[in-house]
């Protein structure tokens, strides 16, 4: 009995083998890409079909959630099985992929010759390519000179969404000219901010004048650095986000920055605590808020609704201050991969003008300068409004090997500050010492 | 890890303290006194089935379903900015709104089909019914009160409650262990990836043991207090009045607050028309799962009961009201017990080792954590077998076939089947094995979690997602109480 019993098993992980081999062994093995189910993966959704015409070659997409994405690329890189060819991740993913040898730089000998910034012929937002797509060549020495690991498949900022029925309403206009003496204009700074936040809060009692994102996963802190980096002296003074350098938080204008904040949760709508960005663009569409700072990859859907139901019209533009932050991610190609010829010749393709220029009609926050042409600002609402934000895009938004620290640490003590348990200048230094303790603990 | 801090264990282990005292001291009494009603009568079954729905729906969409129903009576916002200790006591109250219904439901189903006959006399003699659950309690296993305590531990320590209600994080405490967990191993993931999933596997496995082994420590001075305190208490002249005052009030308040929550989905739902149109959609969706889940719960179910039933023919048994040792309570609590951040990443990692077709990883990875849980329930079933039925069989030599077919399938069918289905209902609203292949087979956890927190969520999916689970947990919890009862007396 129990021979025959092993003699079934053999028998099922034989044919299992077998068909495995077949599968592995098939000529232009389909390309797997691994990728979070966001506006930007749709739009590159829609070209596997084209690409399989052109080139041969099938692309298939696996959508997942922030957290699956993680963990399926994290499994996947550690037992080197070689399963996504290419990993479309954000920034702040690099520094461990790079750390491990999880990704192939571009001037690998395994990459293709032809896959390098000059060859691909389309004019980059610069600092957004180096943001996503840069880390050092020699991983654990900062003073060794950055290498490029990918291409960026989107470019994202945060930008100024606001209701301009309001805007553009008389009535409006002329109780905000009465109030304050001037003008109601869409803000162009802090001041200006609080002082139009302050007007509609008071204006209608079932309005806010904004709404803030305050939930735990880089919600707070995303919104939070804008205001760190505007009014304040920010985190540090590198360059860009994945560079390693010392944080300082504890200072006097973070601590005005922080106040200002706090200031304006006064006006703010929904429960702080818990809003992230979906919740935000719900408050938005749901009329209850008359200003957000809003992430760009967030915009596309917004327009999409508010263009199917029409209840109220949608203003974009760039934060207040000079200064608009940058983030996004890159294509990464798996180091382990057996296909990374086709995967390269997928991210060529992509990257050309034309189809740039189609992606962002669908949604896609292009890091392509070049694609913003002057037809795609008229017919993409927003698309001005992206393409000023990224192109005086700067660092804002950490993106090294202790950016989660970072981002968790000011999370918890600007919440602690924000409920009234401790002052802005306790939760800069806690935060700060948090930082310095866990970094040095992790390396 | 450097964030577990005493305070997190303190919290941690209170909250299996009070899981435990709440099986004990509420969820089992509750079930024997209920099962004295046991009837073939529609209003137990609906009972049965209203009772196993806050479980059988899922971790995720229970805690997303409580999240509304807060939310809609104005109480969300409170929760939020609330204190630490408002928070916690939030996050127990809720958790135990799915645990306990669901123990009343596992004691009430055993004691039904183990006290028949005591239930009969107790009828014949007058007895009420705290004088029948004086009697029972003493036929009660401690191994049920064990399981029963680690399911309630289980509902609660590793809950997505605090996710959903007021997203906790250390600005917004209290966190739950799988919260701690996954910031630990984001923060360590940017220095050292490879080393910090491995530190994420091995403290959740740690820690799984910890916790199994305080709830074991736990459940054993509970059920001791069951019976040596509780029950007597209860049966006094004095304090009854006051015990059904508070079985009454506990069972009622129980199904209101399911029936709130299910009837504020619909009305979510059911907000403009077209949305209901779309649950039928949604469950189609879902059709691939269910086959897979169905096909796990059946397999599973009926290998459990007849290697229960070998094992029995092979070896006496020593009929016990104590302890009984076994090694399936002890793996099976001890799955129940691993934090969901861990076992995400080890199925992760036995999922990419498996060469097979994705159904198949996904069934085998299943039926490996389900196999534990059902081999323990056919365990307590097959205690209840009269010994001299399987001295019949061993002094007539009959084939093995027979009597698994005879004494498993055929005399347990009702079992079998409600265990398939709680099985099935298990993995098709599981959000952590499901989670790792719902790119290719959809799963339910996965795409409310992805509804409510993901890039392109929006709450319309969320709600014709929970609904569409909702709509499969109760129908499947009805058919489960109605062959519950087809041997009981009408």
């Amino acid at each position: 009995m129990k021979w025959k019993v092993a003699l079934a098993a053999l028998t099922v992980m034989l044919v299992f083998f077998i068909y495995q081999t077949i599968q592995e062994g098939k000529p232009n093995k389909p390309l797997l890409i691994l990728g979070e189910d966001s506006s930007n993966l749709s739009a590159y959704r829609t070209l596997a079909e084209e690409f399989k015409l052109k080139y041969g070659i099938e692309v298939t997409f696996e959508a997942a959630t922030f957290e699956q994405l993680e963990k399926r690329a994290d499994t996947d890189f550690r037992r080197e099985s070689g399963r996504y060819d290419i990993v479309l991740n954000y920034n702040f993913s690099l520094a461990p992929y790079v750390r491990s040898n999880y990704v192939l730089p571009l001037s690998s000998d395994r990459a293709p010759k032809a896959i390098t910034t000059d060859s691909v012929g389309v004019e980059f937002f610069d600092n957004a390519l180096r943001e996503t797509s840069f880390y050092y060549g020699s991983a654990n020495d900062p003073k060794t000179a950055p290498k490029q690991f990918g291409f960026p498949f989107a470019a994202n900022t945060m930008m100024l969404v606001y209701r301009a029925d309001l805007f553009e309403s008389d009535d409006v206009k002329r109780e905000f000219l009465r109030r304050n003496g001037r003008e109601l204009e869409v803000p162009r700074d802090w001041n200006e901010y609080i002082q139009v936040a302050e007007f509609f809060s008071s204006y209608d009692k079932n309005l806010h004048g904004v709404v803030m994102q305050g939930a735990p996963g880089g919600w707070l802190y995303y919104e939070f650095a804008n205001y760190l980096f505007s009014i304040g002296s920010g985190t540090s003074n590198k360059k860009y986000g994945w560079e390693e350098s010392p944080i300082h938080l504890a200072t006097d204008k973070n601590e005005q920055a922080l106040t200002y904040a706090k200031m304006l949760l006064r006006y703010n709508a929904g429960d702080f605590y818990t809003v992230d960005a979906v919740q935000q663009r719900k408050i938005m569409l749901d009329g209850k808020a008359a200003m957000a700072i809003m992430w760009s990859d967030y915009i596309p859907d917004l327009v999409k609704v508010s263009n199917q139901e029409r209840k109220y019209q949608f203003g974009y533009s760039t934060i207040p201050g000079g200064k608009s932050g940058l983030a996004g991610g890159a294509f990464y190609i798996n180091a382990k991969s057996s296909n990374v010829n086709a995967a390269s010749q997928f991210i060529l393709y992509v990257m050309s003008n034309k189809v740039q220029e189609r992606l962002i009609h669908l949604g896609l926050c292009s890091p392509v300068r070049s694609a913003y042409t002057s037809d795609v600002r008229e017919k993409v609402p927003y698309a001005g409004a992206l393409y000023e934000s990224l192109d005086r895009g700067t660092f804002m938004f950490e993106a090294g090997t202790n950016s989660a620290i970072v981002s968790n640490s000011i999370t918890t003590f600007v919440q602690k500050y924000m409920r009234g348990e401790i002052g802005a200048r306790d939760a800069l230094q806690l935060a700060e010492d948090e930082i310095l303790r866990k970094t040095s603990a992790t390396n | 890890m450097d964030s577990i801090t005493n305070e997190h264990f303190a919290l941690w282990l209170l909250l299996i303290f009070l899981s435990c005292l709440f099986v004990s001291a509420l969820a089992v009494p509750v079930g024997i006194f209920l099962s004295f009603y046991a009837r073939r009568h529609f209003l137990y079954q609906l009972l049965l089935a209203v009772l196993l729905v806050p479980f059988a729906v899922g971790p995720d969409i229970w805690a997303f379903s409580m999240e509304r129903l807060l939310f809609n009576i104005g109480l969300k916002g409170y929760v939020i900015h609330s204190n630490e200790y408002e928070r916690a006591a939030a996050w127990f109250l809720l958790s135990q709104l799915r645990g306990v219904p669901f123990i009343v439901f596992i004691v009430m189903t055993m004691m039904q089909q183990r006290s028949a006959a005591l239930r009969a006399y107790c009828r014949a003699n007058a007895i009420d019914a705290f004088g029948y659950l004086r009697l029972a309690g003493n036929e009660l296993p401690f191994l049920l009160v064990i399981v029963c305590a680690f399911f309630g531990a289980a509902a609660t320590l590793d809950s997505a409650m605090p996710l959903y209600v007021y997203r906790s994080n250390p600005g917004t405490p209290p966190d739950s262990v799988s919260a701690v967990l996954i910031r630990d191993f984001e923060e360590a993931y940017g220095a050292a990836s490879s080393k910090a999933a491995k530190d994420l596997i091995a403290t959740g496995l740690a820690l799984g043991a910890y916790f199994s082994l305080a709830c074991l420590a736990l459940s054993l001075a509970g059920a001791a207090l069951l019976r040596k305190v509780i029950i007597r208490l209860a049966t006094y002249r004095a304090c009854k009045k006051a015990a059904k005052t508070i079985f009454v009030t506990v069972t009622i308040t129980y199904i209101l607050i399911t029936i709130a929550a299910i009837g504020n989905i619909i009305h979510e739902a059911a907000y403009s028309f077209y949305k209901m149109s779309r649950i039928a959609v949604e469950l189609k969706r879902y059709a691939p799962i269910l086959l897979i889940s169905t096909s796990v719960g059946f397999c599973v179910s009926i290998l459990a009961v007849s290697y229960s039933i070998l094992i029995r023919h092979q070896r006496a048994l020593i009929r016990s009201r104590g302890i009984i040792f076994s090694p399936e309570l002890a793996i099976a609590g001890y799955l129940l017990l691993v934090p969901t951040a861990s076992l995400s990443y080890l199925v992760g990692d036995a999922a990419i080792v498996l060469p097979t077709h994705t159904w198949i990883s996904l069934g085998i990875t299943q039926s490996l954590f389900l196999v534990p849980s059902a081999l323990l329930f056919s365990k307590i079933l097959v205690s209840s077998i009269p010994e001299h039925r399987f001295q019949w069989f061993r002094s007539n030599n009959l084939s093995r076939g027979f009597i698994i077919f005879t004494e498993g399938i055929k005399a347990n069918y009702t079992f079998i089947l409600s265990m398939a289905t709680i099985c099935a209902v298990q993995v098709a609203t599981d959000g952590v094995i499901t989670d790792w292949f719902s790119s290719e087979i959809p799963a339910i956890a996965t795409e409310i979690k992805s509804a409510v927190f993901g890039r392109t969520g929006s709450m319309d999916t969320a709600v014709n997602v929970s609904l569409a689970a909702f709509t499969l947990a109760l129908t499947s919890s009805i058919v489960l109480s109605r062959s519950l009862c087809n041997r009981l007396p009408p």
